[in-house]
Order: C-alpha cells, then structure tokens, then sequence
C-alpha cells in the first residue's frame, strides 16, 4: 500500500514564513492522490454515483452488494450476473430453499387410497430435479403426478424407470419410460417405452429420478 | 457517513500557526488511511481496492473480482453468492473439474485387471456429482460395481422400501459379448466403503452369464 504524503512539513513556531511554493506543492500533492492511480485507498464507507472501475484486483475482505448487475470479463452484461467463461462454485446452488418433499403438494394418479408416494424435488436456475417412489393398489390404467413448474415449451423430457407391476414384487427386466410433455406440468410413467398402459388393478410401483427444464 | 475534515479554519489576511497548518494536513492525510472516513465522489479509478463493505446501486464491472461473499439484488448475507435475478455463465459451472480415478476407484466384477476401466467425475453445480465409466474385460462373478468418491445423499427414509428415492438410470452393456437389447440398469448402493455404483446387466438386476462384459454410462447424483 501506498498512501498519499505531502513533501514538506513546516517548523513549528509563530511568526515563521512558510514558503508559498512549498504550500502550493502539499496541496498539489493532495490533488494529485485522487487522480493518479498511483495512491491507495482504505476506506470505510463508499458511495459513489458514478462508475466505479478497478483496473487492477479487487479484494474485498466484506461483504458487497450490488443492486444492478455484476458483470465479470465483460462490459455488457445481460443478466444480474454475467460471467464471461467458467464459474467455480464449491458449495451448493440452489433457489434458497434446496431439496422439497413435494409429496403432499403434488396430485397424484394411479392407485387408491393405499398409495405410498414420495416426491423430492429441487431446481437450480430453471433446471429441476426430482426422485420419486410411488407404489400401491392401481385403479388406473396411467400413473402421472404434478410437478412443481411448468416445463418449457417444444421439448419433451423422457427417462428409463424402475417398474415393478403385479403383486410380485419383481421388477421388470426392461426399464418403463417417464415423460414430461411440451409445456406441462405432469409427470408421466409408462411400462414401456411404447407407451404401455397399466392394468388398472392389483399392485404397481416406480421408482425414477428425472430431470427437466422448467418456465419458472 | 464521516468524511474527512480539517481541526482548524484559517482566518484570512490573519497569522497562521504551522503547527495548526501541519494538523489541518495531516487531517486531510488520515482520511485517505484511517479507516474511518468515508468518501463521495462521482467517479474513482483505483490501482487496487480494499474495503470492508462496498454498497453499489449501479452496475459493477470488473475483470477479476475476488470476494468472500456477494449478495446481487439482496442485502440479506450469510450465504456466499446470492443472485435475485438471471446468471449468465458463458462457460463452465462447476466444483470440480473432471477427475480421473480409474487406478485409484475399487472395482468389482471383472477379473483384475479388466481390459478397461475408465473411472471419471466431477462436481458439478448444486451439490450434484456426475460420474462416467466405460468398463470391459471378462466377468469375474462377483458383483458388479465400482466405489464412488462421494457417498449419495438420501431422500427419503433410507433402505424403506418406496419411501427412499432411488437414483436409478440406463447404462449400456454387453452381456457375454452380447448387446442388451433395452440397456442395463444403474443404481447407488450404500455399503462399508460408503457408496458404490451397482451395475446390473436389465432392469431386474439379472444374473452376468459370464464371459466377457461391458458396462458404459454416466450418471448424476446429489452427493453429501
């Protein structure tokens, strides 16, 4: 660090003539400290109106808030945060809240009331996950429960899932299918990948873990 | 705010003590370096920046930034990195970058050494591992799997059937040299070492035949 100085200091005492030019060059040199991106700066506080611009690092010990957007290696940013090539985040990246057990705000058909149903969900960015494991008496021939977002629109989200139908509790040897439609906010499982329907009795169950793109 | 100030005010055409003048100065002095005054200015250009707390209310703009905690949009704190609003990130989002633990991962199934073992991670964004192996040689009939570097983080009530999430997902294998025709399944497994990839070679985990086998795939999981 390099704070500003001024290059001469005066005797003490009444009665000394202090030298016009010498006055001149302290206040010079105070002037100068603002402008010269040479001097450093420790601050408490900071307000600027302006722009604020670092030409070398910044390293900030606290916190910082910006309520416009932070844009890093570009001068344009388009979104609250712009990052222009990779971004390392070692810790979680959520919506605040993580993973939800959306089980109990979730519609769900395919079995009666004996339904056992769990459904985890979570998002990051408009991207969700969700795990579910739903199994009970079938009174269906489909099964589909609600998601949490709307998916976006032109693209349909397929994935392998775990099937176990009929009493035995025997899993099938060729995965079933889910499937997220264009725009939709349900979560379809099929026995098969053409689309197989279920019987709407006796006992069924799935296990999956999906991954879609939402609007929200 | 406290922005800097002089002791003393000068009267004009009057005498001027210089040790008066000295304190005025060094006033003006300390408030670039005493950590207490606060400054106003419409624009500033800084060599490098140091500060406790920085509140902006327009944008701010800067090459490399390095700062222990952000909040974008948000004065609430405590987390690292709080964005109300969109991210942009032209490039690559993640914790870790791919590794390579293909002679270090324990692997089950195949007679030592397999033809291949391709063992790869990494951590990606929101507390998300993401796995891929490309595994070959010939069947050793033990079971079927590899180690992971992180244990799976459980949703649910762990081992209850149906109130456990279960990360299953397709993979590709060969089966006695013998393509399978709807792929095979992958699923975590807790075990003594933490968790394992269990590879089956369908969906109802049936038996290898034995022979030479491939196992291909890549999965993600939330790991602790």
């Amino acid at each position: 660090m390099s704070f500003p100085s001024v290059p001469y200091t005066f005797a003490n005492g009444v009665g000394n003539i202090i030298d016009a030019t010498a006055i001149n060059a302290n206040f010079t040199a105070l002037v100068n400290a603002f402008s010269d991106s040479a001097s450093d700066l420790s601050m408490r506080d900071g307000t600027f109106a302006g722009t604020l611009s670092v030409t070398g690092d910044g390293a900030i010990s606290g916190n910082i808030q910006v309520d416009g957007t932070m844009a890093v290696g570009t001068s344009s940013p388009t979104a609250r945060l712009h990052v222009v090539g990779d971004a390392l985040i070692t810790g979680d990246l959520t919506d605040g809240t993580g993973w939800v057990d959306h089980s109990s705000d979730s519609t769900v058909v395919g079995w009666s009331t004996d339904e056992t149903c769990n459904i985890y969900t979570k998002h990051i960015g408009a991207r969700y996950y969700v795990g579910f494991a739903l199994g009970g008496t079938s009174d269906s021939t489909g099964i589909e429960f609600t998601l949490p977002a709307t998916s976006i629109a032109d693209v349909t989200f397929n994935g392998p899932v775990q099937v176990v139908d009929g009493a035995s509790p025997t899993a099938q040897a060729a995965p079933g299918m889910w499937e997220i439609l264009p725009s939709s906010n349900i979560l379809k499982c099929y026995k098969t990948w053409a689309d197989g329907t279920w019987a709407d009795t006796s006992s069924k169950s799935v296990w999956g873990w999906a991954m879609y793109e939402g609007t929200a | 705010m406290s922005y800097p100030t002089v002791t003393y005010t000068f009267l004009t055409d009057g005498s001027v003590d210089a040790s008066r003048f000295n304190t005025n100065y060094q006033d003006v002095v300390n408030g670039f370096s005493d950590t207490s005054s606060s400054i106003n200015n419409n624009g500033l250009s800084l060599q490098s920046l140091s500060v406790a707390d920085t509140t902006m209310a327009g944008n701010l703009t800067q090459p490399e930034l390095t700062v222990p905690s952000l909040s974008l949009g948000d004065a609430s704190t405590g987390i690292t990195l709080k964005v109300d609003g969109s991210m942009v990130v032209t490039g690559d989002v993640y914790a870790t970058d791919w590794i390579d633990i293909s002679a270090t991962c324990g692997l089950s199934g195949w007679d030592d050494p397999p033809d291949t073992k391709t063992v790869k991670y990494r951590l990606i964004e929101g507390g998300l591992c993401e796995v891929a192996w490309n595994l070959d040689g010939t069947d050793s009939g033990a079971g079927t799997f590899f180690w992971l570097p992180y244990p799976r983080k459980t949703l649910g009530v762990d081992g209850s059937y149906l109130h456990e999430i279960e990360y299953y997902g397709s993979q590709y294998a060969e089966d006695d040299d013998v393509p399978v025709d709807a792929g095979g399944r992958y699923n975590f497994e807790t075990g003594s070492n933490g968790t394992y990839l269990s590879l089956a070679m369908d969906w109802q985990g049936g038996s290898w035949s034995g022979g030479h086998k491939v196992c291909r795939g890549t999965a993600i999981y939330p790991y602790l």
